[in-house]
């Protein structure tokens, strides 16, 4: 089996299990105030701590952990779209975590903006410019697209932000970043950062929130005190655990070259949507006139996993991001390949031929 | 006293010198129906009697997927004697309008139905002061039944369940099940007719997802209380679509598909020993479904068709999906195989000698026979 959908998760590290494995065994609840707790209390400390420093958090500010990372998207704008004479400012490639909240907000009657995106899958930043008004009070705009592998330059849309209106609260959803981009919080200048465990060969069910002025934040989740007082529930001490070994590992991969032998190999007609602008490691390409969900299925029965970019039925209708900037004939056919470190350069020339074959030969089958 | 749940039959009363034959078939079901469940069972003059038992819930939810059973009611057994009835009415609490009704089918008990429902009410009076008489629309009804057999069960609830007749013993029947609406409540009107069926299912992975063979599983799941299937048949049509497509007039594919569908279930009961078909066809609901393309599929057909939908309207279809909960899985949006080739306009009156002359196009038996054999048997 090749794995080609690191982008949807990453297997677990064997360093990251035994930290979950050694840390569940520890099972005392870390707010109790015997030793064998503080302990264990501390260790979250620590944790929160190294990732903090690894991240280059800015001073006084924290992490709260989270149950996933979609929940510490809906915290964010919990916390802040409150007023219904503000506008929230969204890019239209926002991760469902982010665009589906915002709609929720929308049909509850606030104002809520989704800025265009560019072929390539970035935020039109001059969309974003002409958004910008006395009424904003919440940007947010993802970091690294989950669909393209699109960078959007958040330091320059921090300060660009923060310049028309320094209290225009910035978020930024950096799961796909994580592992790929150097990230330095401090400099990037967001007041919120979205983390996740398990794209980073960490644990499921463990996310993180960097909020860079606690006390503006108002908890998602009410309870027994924990995190600050900022997300309440038993701390998922295993799970810490993981995800603090998964960071301490985390090095920044190079794709590039998987990602030119891949491309190389794909010797027919397609339109490839990742560009320079995109991180190496996601590449979203669609071929026309066959759907991406077939192509995955014929690819499963030759060994190779990937990620579809539409779903195989019309009802449940089109990639809303893909679908925003290629046409539809396009996205129908859409499929995402997002690369690991157990992929070799061999492996991605194969899976290249092997799609290749099965895209002509499906063309061949139904385009008569 | 004893608390029993009474299960009525009505059908199975006509059946005449196969009364008992229907009875036992009827027994052995519940009996099947409520495994792993502790229970005594009795057969009492037209009906039964469920005693010893502890989930009433659960016991009720199971009779009523049980085709023959035509009520159940939870009532108290007590002895055919007016005092100690009378002892049993004091108790009961009522804060509304009731009536009593006495049916005396034991002929030696000393007062007559309507005179002893009229004691029997004034004591529910002098015991409830909240209580008033309606006889013609109470909203309870304390319904006190003396049998022949010596005893009396006092109930007020009719729990309707569906009637019908009984499952048969062999699964004669073979289900063509789509993940559509309509085919699990065409099985299940059939099963209500005791048609036991297992179930055929076509796919076209990789055109269509796993979710929806999945899908189908589910279903499978939800209709087998009802029609007693024990095998589910997957039959992968994805090589037959294929040659279709590239061969054979687009129009006709969906025509080609459903004979083809019916010549492997042609197959199926061939091998498996099922006597009829069953799919959830309805009149001029799709283009498959006219009569024109109805006669076309029926006409390669080696088995009794049934259609037991074929006059319902898709409203109707849908009330009866969800009264069976089978509604919330069919319409979950994963295609079948179906829709997959669709051609923008199927034809509406296929000809059969046209369908015949586009089989002809491809090495039709070849691939037949290859999708049969290819045929997943899974054990549900």
């Amino acid at each position: 089996m090749f794995y080609f959908d690191n982008a949807s998760t990453t297997k677990i590290s064997q360093d990251a299990l035994s930290s979950y494995v050694l840390a569940s065994e520890k099972y005392f609840n870390p707010s109790a105030l015997y030793e064998p707790s503080i302990m264990v209390k501390k260790d979250i400390e620590d944790a929160r701590a190294c990732i903090i420093n690894k991240l280059k958090g800015a001073k006084s500010s924290t992490l709260i952990f989270t149950g996933s990372a979609s929940e510490a998207n809906n915290a964010v704008l919990n916390a802040h779209i409150i007023r219904k004479d503000k506008k929230y400012i969204f890019s239209a490639g926002e991760h469902s975590s982010i665009y589906n909240t915002a709609k929720h907000y929308e049909e509850l009657g606030f104002n809520i903006v989704f800025v265009p995106l560019n072929k390539n899958g970035t935020l039109k930043l001059d969309a974003l410019i002409s958004q910008l008004d006395e009424s904003v009070a919440l940007v947010s705009i993802i970091h690294v697209s989950n669909e393209t592998g699109a960078i959007n330059d958040i330091k320059k849309i921090t300060n660009m932000v923060k310049s028309y209106n320094k209290n225009i609260i910035v978020h930024s959803d950096g799961v796909q970043a994580l592992g790929k981009l150097n990230i330095n919080l401090a400099e990037l200048g967001v007041d919120y950062y979205t983390i996740s465990a398990h794209k980073i060969n960490g644990p499921k069910g463990i996310g993180g929130l960097y909020i860079a002025h606690p006390n503006k934040f108002k908890p998602l989740i009410f309870g027994g005190g924990q995190e600050f007082n900022l997300r309440a529930g038993t701390e998922n001490y295993p799970c810490i655990m993981a995800f603090k070994t998964a960071i301490e590992q985390l090095k920044i991969c190079n794709y590039a070259e998987k990602k030119a032998e891949f491309v190389a190999n794909l010797n027919l007609d397609k339109l490839i949507i990742s560009d320079d602008e995109c991180v190496d490691n996601i590449i979203s390409v669609c071929f026309k006139g066959v759907r991406g969900e077939t192509i995955q299925h014929i690819l499963e029965q030759s060994g190779y996993l990937i990620g579809t970019g539409s779903a195989c039925n019309s009802k449940a209708g089109l990639n809303r991001v893909i679908a925003s900037i290629v046409p539809k004939e396009y996205a129908v056919g859409a499929v995402r390949i997002s690369f690991g470190e157990e992929i070799s350069k061999l492996d991605c020339k194969n899976l290249a031929i092997t799609l290749t074959n099965a895209v002509e030969s499906y063309r061949e089958k139904i385009n008569k | 006293m004893n608390k029993v749940i009474l299960i009525r039959f009505n059908e199975i009363h006509l059946k005449g010198g196969n009364k008992k034959y229907f009875t036992k078939l009827l027994i052995n079901n519940i009996k099947d129906a409520l495994s792993g469940v502790n229970f005594k069972l009795e057969n009492i003059q037209n009906r039964l009697v469920l005693r010893d038992y502890e989930d009433e819930q659960e016991i009720i939810n199971r009779l009523k997927c049980v085709f023959g059973v035509h009520s159940i009611s939870v009532a108290v057994e007590l002895d055919n004697n007016p005092e100690i009835i009378k002892d049993y009415v004091k108790t009961i609490k009522i804060a509304s309008t009731f009536k009593c009704d006495v049916n005396r089918a034991d002929k030696s008990f000393p007062i007559k139905s309507n005179d002893f429902a009229a004691q029997l009410g004034e004591i529910v009076l002098d015991n409830n002061s909240h209580a008033k008489v309606d006889i013609h629309k109470p909203q309870i009804t304390i319904n006190v039944d003396i049998r022949e057999s010596g005893k009396t069960y006092i109930f007020s609830d009719l729990i309707y369940a569906y009637s019908g007749l009984p499952l048969g013993e062999n699964r004669d029947g073979l289900l063509l099940l789509s993940g559509g609406i309509d085919s699990p409540v065409a099985g299940f009107c059939m099963a209500k007719r005791g048609l036991r069926q297992d179930i055929l299912h076509f796919d076209s992975f990789p055109y269509t997802s796993k979710l929806a063979k999945e899908k189908v599983m589910t279903l499978a799941k939800l209709i087998k209380p009802f029609i007693g299937a024990k095998y589910i048949y997957v039959c992968s049509m994805t090589k037959l679509q294929e040659e279709f497509h590239v061969n054979c007039k687009t129009e006709y594919a969906i025509n080609l598909l459903r004979r083809a569908m019916i010549r492997v279930a042609n197959a199926v009961c061939k091998k498996y020993k099922y006597k009829t078909i069953v799919t959830g066809e309805s009149l001029g609901q799709v283009a498959s479904q006219t009569i024109e393309s109805l006669t076309s599929t029926n006409a390669v057909a080696s088995f009794p068709v049934m259609r037991p939908l074929i006059s319902f309207n898709k409203d109707e279809i849908i009330a009866l999906a969800k009264e069976i909960n089978t509604y919330e899985t069919s319409i979950l949006p994963y295609e079948d195989c179906c829709t997959v080739f669709l051609p923008k306009n199927p034809v509406i009156k296929p000809k059969i000698e046209e369908a015949e002359r586009e089989e002809n196009k491809i090495d039709y038996t070849a691939l037949l026979n290859y999708v049969i054999e290819n045929i997943e048997v899974i054990k549900l």
